[in-house]
């Protein structure tokens, strides 16, 4: 088995194995991975790890996103492979979250705790969103719009203020994410003195799938201004795309989660299997 | 004519403000920037303080005369001052709003809020000139308090008190540290409130001229850090930072430096520079045409974004820039890397 190092310019010959979602996720730069390859080149095998941290002056962390092989073996082979990542990056704790026990009893097996935990991430449809109790017929006021009618220098100015104050949201690579990545017919923004003060980004998955991916606001009027783009968006979303439409919200901090709390009654993560392992 | 011991005091009060706002007045005029907001406000209360000095000091002389000759006069005058008074705390509200956010959009968004009150208590001394409800002024007893006075001028206050809780809110939420300007001013006015009311005295005039001396100090201290011709910092508010980082009170954790050739226009490089750099770094200039930006982030994600969008952006101006980048490593102190970074100028390592 030939394990190789998945790049921008190898990750097609992966994607029956990383899926759309992932595919398009290897060519960002917090994602890494590697491959097993049998005798034929086929690929029999991989493992992708998203990198935290990396670019700051803390501990790098990394998630485990996907661990695929064929046989036992080939996982093995995989996992040695990381464990050369772990070196050569300075990788100071991996940790996991999955539906799939078996993945999870392999990680258990190599050195990783396991726990049975409500998922992060709360899965829910355009539909769902609709009958919040969110007054979605709130008025908007006119400094309140979609991405798309922000410039890409209001963008990438409001992206460096927001690292700058430490808010990347779910994103760990925004620095180096175009605004396209994003959807800018549904995102939002606030517009005050020709520049953006506060911004709600959703990217749509190759998969079709909505992703929150940050949600901040800054200046006096935050928490009205977090409100109108919140309706802004959902009402964007609404025209745009089918009810059944998933939606997905990273609850990846304490901010979040509150909201997520008020909001949406009755959602809750899935079950899954999560856990880490200190390198 | 005689005039009391008592009116002597007041007018000795009064002219030492209005002397105090008149130079005020003038050394503010020459260094204000008239595109600032912040100093169009503080420009709008010195005049109006002004006003309230020059009639305070006439009064002096109009009230309590034998006669009642001048009783309508002193009566135009005192209600000129209530409303000059009104004003000036909302306008002091649109200063510390303006000195907190600096936001024009957000102040415009307000300005009903704050002017509203403003103009409904304006009315009411207007609404006295032919109906006595706050006051009246006559040759025996000068100005006299009607009971509902009180009233009318508690509201006032609030704009003092909204002043403080939008700041101190702002401060907390934000977590920055230090002293808060708006003390400066507000410490000497409802100081000198508090005395007026406990004598006989008109001193709040001269307390708010103390305030707003205060406030040029510190105006005419942030600009001896300023460099003119690029509108960024200079080079000694490095020394400063310097302190501070001796302190530990700041930590220098990136450097962009970027510099244009000798000779081209500092100026409009600022101008095109401006439209990229976030509120929330400073840029020093360090030579004719050089210059850097520091932050206390140590994300390589920002520094990336920002040296490209300074190289971008000079470039569709017109201007060859050369820019370099470093950021503190996980190990190193902060000190350290200011003392090997900026003091000694090895500006050098790319991230």
């Amino acid at each position: 088995m030939n394990i190789i190092e998945i790049t921008k310019e190898n990750t097609a010959a992966f994607a029956d194995i990383l899926g759309d979602d992932l595919t398009v996720d290897m060519g960002r730069s917090c994602f890494r991975g590697f491959g097993a390859l049998d005798e034929l080149d086929r690929p029999r095998g991989a493992i992708v790890f998203e990198l935290f941290g990396a670019d700051q002056n803390r501990d790098t962390t990394s998630r485990i996103r996907l661990l695929e092989g064929e046989s036992d073996e080939i996982k093995d082979e995989l996992k040695d492979a990381y464990a050369g990542g772990v070196r050569e990056i300075e990788i100071s704790e991996s940790f996991y979250a999955t539906p799939d026990n078996v993945l999870a009893e392999y990680l258990e097996h190599i050195g990783f705790s396991k726990d049975q935990t409500e998922s992060k991430e709360i899965v829910l449809s355009l539909s769902d969103i609709e009958n919040l109790p969110i007054k979605l017929s709130a008025k908007i006021p006119p400094y309140v719009m979609n991405l798309s009618r922000a410039s890409v220098i209001q963008y990438r100015n409001f992206i460096k203020r927001t690292i700058l104050k430490g808010n990347k949201g779910s994103v760990e690579d925004l620095a180096y994410l175009p605004r396209s990545w994003f959807d800018g017919d549904i995102s939002s923004c606030v517009v005050t003195d020709e520049k953006l003060d506060g911004i709600f980004l959703i990217r749509k998955t190759p998969s079709g799938e909505l992703h929150t991916a940050l949600y901040v606001a800054y200046g006096p009027d935050y928490i009205k201004n977090l409100g109108f783009m919140l309706v802004n968006t959902i009402n964007s979303a609404i025209l745009k795309y089918p009810p059944a439409t998933k939606v997905v919200i990273n609850r990846h901090n304490v901010a979040v989660k509150k909201l997520t709390g008020k909001l949406l009654h009755g959602f809750t993560g899935s079950e899954e299997f999560s856990g880490k392992r200190t390198e | 004519m005689n005039i009391s011991p008592n009116i002597l005091v007041n007018l000795d009060i009064n002219l030492a403000a209005l002397v105090l706002l008149i130079g005020v007045l003038g050394m503010s005029l020459r260094v204000t920037n008239h595109k600032d907001a912040r100093g169009g406000y503080y420009i709008t209360i010195i005049v109006l303080m002004i006003i309230n000095a020059a009639i305070t000091v006439s009064l002096c002389f109009i009230e309590k005369r034998p006669d009642a000759t001048f009783e309508p006069l002193a009566m135009l005058l005192n209600t000129v001052l209530e409303i000059s008074y009104t004003l000036v705390m909302a306008v002091w509200l649109f200063y510390a709003m303006y000195d907190l956010f600096k936001s024009k959009d957000y102040i415009r968004r307000k300005r009903w809020i704050v002017l509203g009150p403003a103009l409904i208590l304006a009315a009411v001394p207007i609404i006295n000139l032919f109906v006595p409800i706050i006051f009246t002024c006559d040759h025996v007893n000068g100005f006299l308090e009607l009971p509902f006075y009180r009233y009318y001028n508690i509201p006032r206050f609030f704009y003092i008190i909204v002043s403080v809780y939008q700041t101190t809110e702002y401060h907390r939420r934000e977590k920055t540290r230090g002293v808060y300007n708006i003390w400066l001013f507000l410490i000497p006015l409802v100081a000198s409130a508090i005395l007026e009311t406990m004598t006989t005295y008109t001193i709040m005039t001269l307390g708010c001229a103390i305030g707003l001396t205060s406030l040029y100090v510190v105006m005419i201290n942030e600009m001896g850090y300023k460099d003119f011709e690029s509108g960024f910092y200079n080079a000694y508010y490095l020394s400063y930072l310097y302190n501070l980082t001796d302190k530990g009170k700041y930590e220098l954790s990136s450097i962009i430096s970027f510099s244009i050739k000798d000779g081209e226009n500092v100026e409009a490089f600022s101008e095109a520079i401006k439209t990229v750099l976030p509120d929330e770094c400073d840029t020093i200039r360090t030579g004719s045409g050089s210059f850097i930006t520091i932050s206390e982030s140590t994300d390589r994600g920002y520094v990336y974004m920002l040296t490209e969008d300074i190289s971008t952006v000079a470039e569709e101006a017109g201007f060859f820039v050369n820019t370099e980048s470093i950021v503190r490593g996980k190990k190193e102190d902060p000190a350290d890397f200011f003392i090997d970074n900026i003091r000694f100028k090895k500006i050098g390592r790319a991230v």
